[in-house]
């Protein structure tokens, strides 16, 4: 019994180890009373580098908005003054010129023409493989340069004098200021630092709102405001810390315990229980994202266009939405999402989806399936069809591709194999020739032709079409809003209806809930002003 | 005598050579066969231009057998278990250096707490005259076993962190981070090691040699101390051991949940993203840390037992 003893004194230790009040462990949460401003909020994934030409996706580029001032920022869809006080447009709409704003970098050195100069020079210098240069051929001879057929100094970019940048395009186009992010960078700080540049706050110099202090890899990134920044006065909130939670569950719990102050949420339960809390409030955002079916166009049987349209046609969008994601996606029978303009319109208003008018014009969808098998001389009978759908194997992934087997199976009569694959890859599959169907989502911005342009040559479906490309390259280049949204019109046509290249199935969006006291947020999916708007009221 | 005790321990050396060996060779082999690239991996609309030119940089255009005979020749004459794909300025070293301390600190911690109360226990589950505590010690050990961490986590986050305010709900930095963690390690190592002792101090007390001393009249504590504890320590041993050594790779899944940042997730992101040198270089450094582990455990049963190494 005395050993007995000893070991429920022990269970005890550690239950009052566990249980005792911690000094600090609420020192890392919000004090919106004190005068100094600190925000908490959470990250799924840690940043790679904050080398402009090293970044690999959102979550760097998230943090880089911060730590760095473009030429320009794009505040709730509009683009405003940031790096640039002011800029001027040649007549003929080739020619950029930019006014610099009286910045400093984080050690007092002015920002000049020549820092942003060196951005794009890096940026199209074939030796420094920039995953992202293709972003920016609408600057002259960028391709040129970038593919090697250039020199260098051929650059369509010539820096006037210490505060004027001048930037000539290839062809006119609305969408420059709004398509293309361009930083500053300094060439003695990069020289200095060689390999190590950008790869912890030391190796890192900052001309933007905030200024990163620390970055305790997979776990937290801490910054604080930056005060050479030019405009500094508003930036209000003094600290924020970024706390990298890649578990869901955690995040939530972290926000329940007021460890963060605002998260997206999926989870119907917490949905719930957030909404009846009084000190939260709630955000939709959309994405900008349309996520969707990829059909292999080389595939035996997807090579059929008929084929493919069946497919899109029997997809129960309405329902994924409502049910499968509680409302908070929208059913997309079109690629281009809400929200994305076309110059003064709004491209959804204006453009009816295209699947819509065929699904009315479509009465028998299975005996166009019949007419497809036809024609691809097989068997009609669609028993005996049996098709793999590839997703990647995480658990909601899994989830959604049960329920589209089920859907089609039910709709079609035919047999659905499900293939899980790990997710590097997943990625690599689907910009081979080896799947039938697969899932993915692609990302946009404010104008239709990034996301059209996903389907020039050398693209995920496997599907090569120069009119197509013709449309799409047309619109970028056509200074006329009416003319550029008819292009991107025909061009989304022939990818959803008569092509049938892909077949959507919803519109991104998630929920998000705040503290009362977060304020000033922007949920405008092409916003880049980061962490500089928002406040904390008492 | 000497000389077998010697042979027996060169061998068991050079085996444990041949086992590093063969798992740099399997998981180079595993690894580069797989589907995917550490370049589509990481950035989702990677033209294919710039992977390829990426592919002919880092040398992956190569046959995979040169490849292999590159890698071997600089890890075995210079040591160096490359960079990383990703980070350039990373090198496996760096990626250990800064994040197993984390894994150490929890995964030992459970490990040393684990193996206490999980002995304690079941020493006292061996010799109670209780049926009842008897019962429930067992019962508590088949409950706890497989109480998956993902299920417990979020049970003791929402109670101890949301609803008691008492602790941070995940993250690093203070002695507060630690103790989730940890009580959502305990559970197993303190069923194993409970079940082990339990399970070897019955057969000891079932032994001849065991009745025979009762029969002599010495206490049950003078045999406990005498002869249970010597004789059912090698079957501890190895369970700890083995444990021990489970630390150093860390818990992906709890690191995972509690935002610990620890080896087991640098080990996961890196196969994610196919980052080649850094799974290759931690694979090497878990199985050879593994290996010398179950050195030091034959090390000890040879201590406890010099007719270990001896086999006739």
């Amino acid at each position: 019994m005395k050993k007995f003893s000893l070991a429920l004194v022990v269970v005890m230790l550690i239950s009052c180890v566990s249980c005792g009040k911690p000094q600090d462990v609420d020192s890392n949460q919000t004090d919106v009373s004190a005068e100094k401003q600190v925000l908490n909020c959470s990250w799924n994934d840690e940043p790679t580098s904050m080398d402009l030409m090293k970044y690999s996706g959102v979550v760097d580029l998230k943090l880089i908005w911060n730590l760095y001032e473009p030429l320009v920022r794009i505040e709730d869809g509009k683009v405003v003054s940031a790096g640039a006080k002011n800029w001027e447009i040649s007549e003929d709409g080739l020619a950029y010129t930019f006014l610099l704003q009286d910045n400093c970098w984080s050690d007092g050195k002015e920002v000049t023409a020549s820092d942003y100069a060196t951005m794009l020079r890096r940026a199209a210098d074939p030796a420094t493989g920039f995953a992202y240069a293709s972003d920016f051929y609408i600057i002259k001879n960028f391709e040129a340069v970038n593919t090697g057929g250039l020199d260098l100094d051929e650059l369509g970019v010539v820096v006037e004098n210490e505060k004027t940048l001048i930037i000539n395009l290839e062809y006119p186009s609305n969408t420059f200021l709004s398509s293309v992010e361009i930083y500053p960078e300094r060439a003695d700080f990069i020289e200095q630092c060689g390999d190590q540049y950008g790869y912890s706050p030391e190796t890192m110099i900052f001309c933007g709102p905030y200024k990163m202090t620390n970055w305790t890899h997979n776990s937290t990134i801490k910054l604080e405001k930056n005060e050479t920044y030019w405009d500094q006065g508003n930036v209000r909130i003094d600290e924020v810390n970024l706390h990298i939670i890649p578990d869901e569950a955690t995040r939530l719990i972290s926000f329940q315990s007021g460890e963060i102050d605002f998260v997206s949420v999926s989870d119907e339960n917490y949905i719930n229980e957030f909404r009846n809390n009084s000190d939260m409030y709630e955000e939709i955002a959309q994405s900008a994202r349309t996520y969707m079916f990829l059909f292999n166009c080389k595939d035996e049987l997807f090579k059929n266009i008929k084929v493919r349209q069946t497919f899109s046609l029997t997809i129960n969008r309405e329902e994924i939405s409502n049910s499968l994601d509680n409302g908070m996606t929208t059913p997309a029978y079109g690629l281009i999402p809400p929200t994305t303009a076309v110059g003064q319109f709004d491209y959804r208003n204006q453009v009816e989806e295209p699947l819509k008018a065929l699904s009315e014009s479509t009465s028998d969808v299975k005996s166009l399936l019949c007419e497809g098998l036809q024609e691809l001389g097989l068997s009609t009978d669609p028993a005996e069809i049996t098709i793999t759908l590839s997703c990647p194997n995480d658990s909601a992934s899994q989830e959604m591709a049960e329920y589209y087997k089920a859907m089609w199976e039910a709709n079609l009569g035919i047999t659905i194999e499900i293939d899980m694959q790990e997710f590097a890859t997943y990625r690599s599959l689907i910009w081979s020739d080896e799947y039938q169907i697969a899932t993915t989502a692609w990302g946009g911005s404010i104008e239709p032709q990034f996301m059209l342009s996903r389907w020039f040559p050398d693209n995920q479906s496997q599907w090569n079409n120069d009119e197509y490309t013709q449309l799409v390259t047309l619109g970028a280049q056509t200074a006329d809003d009416q003319s550029r949204l008819d292009y991107y019109a025909a061009a989304e046509q022939m990818l959803i209806t008569d092509c049938a290249v892909i077949a959507p199935i919803k519109y991104d969006g998630y929920l998000v809930f705040y503290y009362n006291y977060v304020q000033g947020n922007d949920n405008n999916p092409f916003s880049n002003v980061g962490f500089k708007c928002m406040y904390l009221e008492k | 005598m000497r000389n077998r005790k010697k042979i027996w321990w060169i061998k068991r050396i050079i085996s444990m050579v041949i086992v590093v060996f063969t798992t740099f060779t399997f998981t180079f082999f595993l690894m580069h066969t797989a589907k995917g690239d550490p370049f589509t991996a990481t950035i989702e609309n990677l033209p294919n231009d710039v992977r390829q030119k990426y592919i002919e940089q880092y040398g992956f255009n190569q046959p995979i057998i040169k490849q292999y005979f590159i890698f071997l020749k600089r890890f075995i004459m210079q040591g160096d278990l490359g960079v990383s794909l990703h980070n350039r300025t990373s090198t496996v070293t760096d990626v250990i250096r800064t994040s197993m301390p984390a894994s150490l600190l929890i995964g030992g911690l459970a490990v040393v707490i684990g193996t206490v109360v999980g002995y304690l226990l079941g020493i006292c589950s061996a010799y109670t005259r209780f049926a009842w505590l008897k019962e429930l010690i067992s019962t508590a050990s088949v409950l706890g076993m497989p109480v998956p961490v993902y299920i417990l986590a979020p049970f003791i986050q929402n109670k101890i962190a949301v609803k008691l305010h008492l602790l941070p709900v995940s993250g690093w930095g203070t002695w507060q981070h630690l103790i989730l963690p940890v009580i959502c390690m305990l559970p197993l190592t303190i069923a194993t090691i409970m079940k082990y002792t339990k399970g070897s101090i019955e057969q000891v007390r079932r032994s001849g040699y065991y009745i025979a001393a009762k029969q002599r009249g010495f206490t049950e504590a003078h045999i406990f101390r005498l002869h249970v504890v010597k004789n059912s320590a090698p079957l501890i041993v190895t369970v700890v051991i083995s444990n021990m050594s489970a630390v150093f790779s860390g818990s992906f899944i709890v690191e995972k949940i509690f935002s610990v940042p620890g080896i087991g997730r640098e080990f996961m992101t890196a196969i994610n993203t196919r980052d080649y040198t850094i799974i290759i270089g931690l694979n090497i450094v878990f199985t050879g840390i593994y290996v010398t582990f179950m050195l030091l455990g034959d090390l000890i049963q040879e201590i406890c037992n010099p007719r270990f190494t001896n086999p006739l």
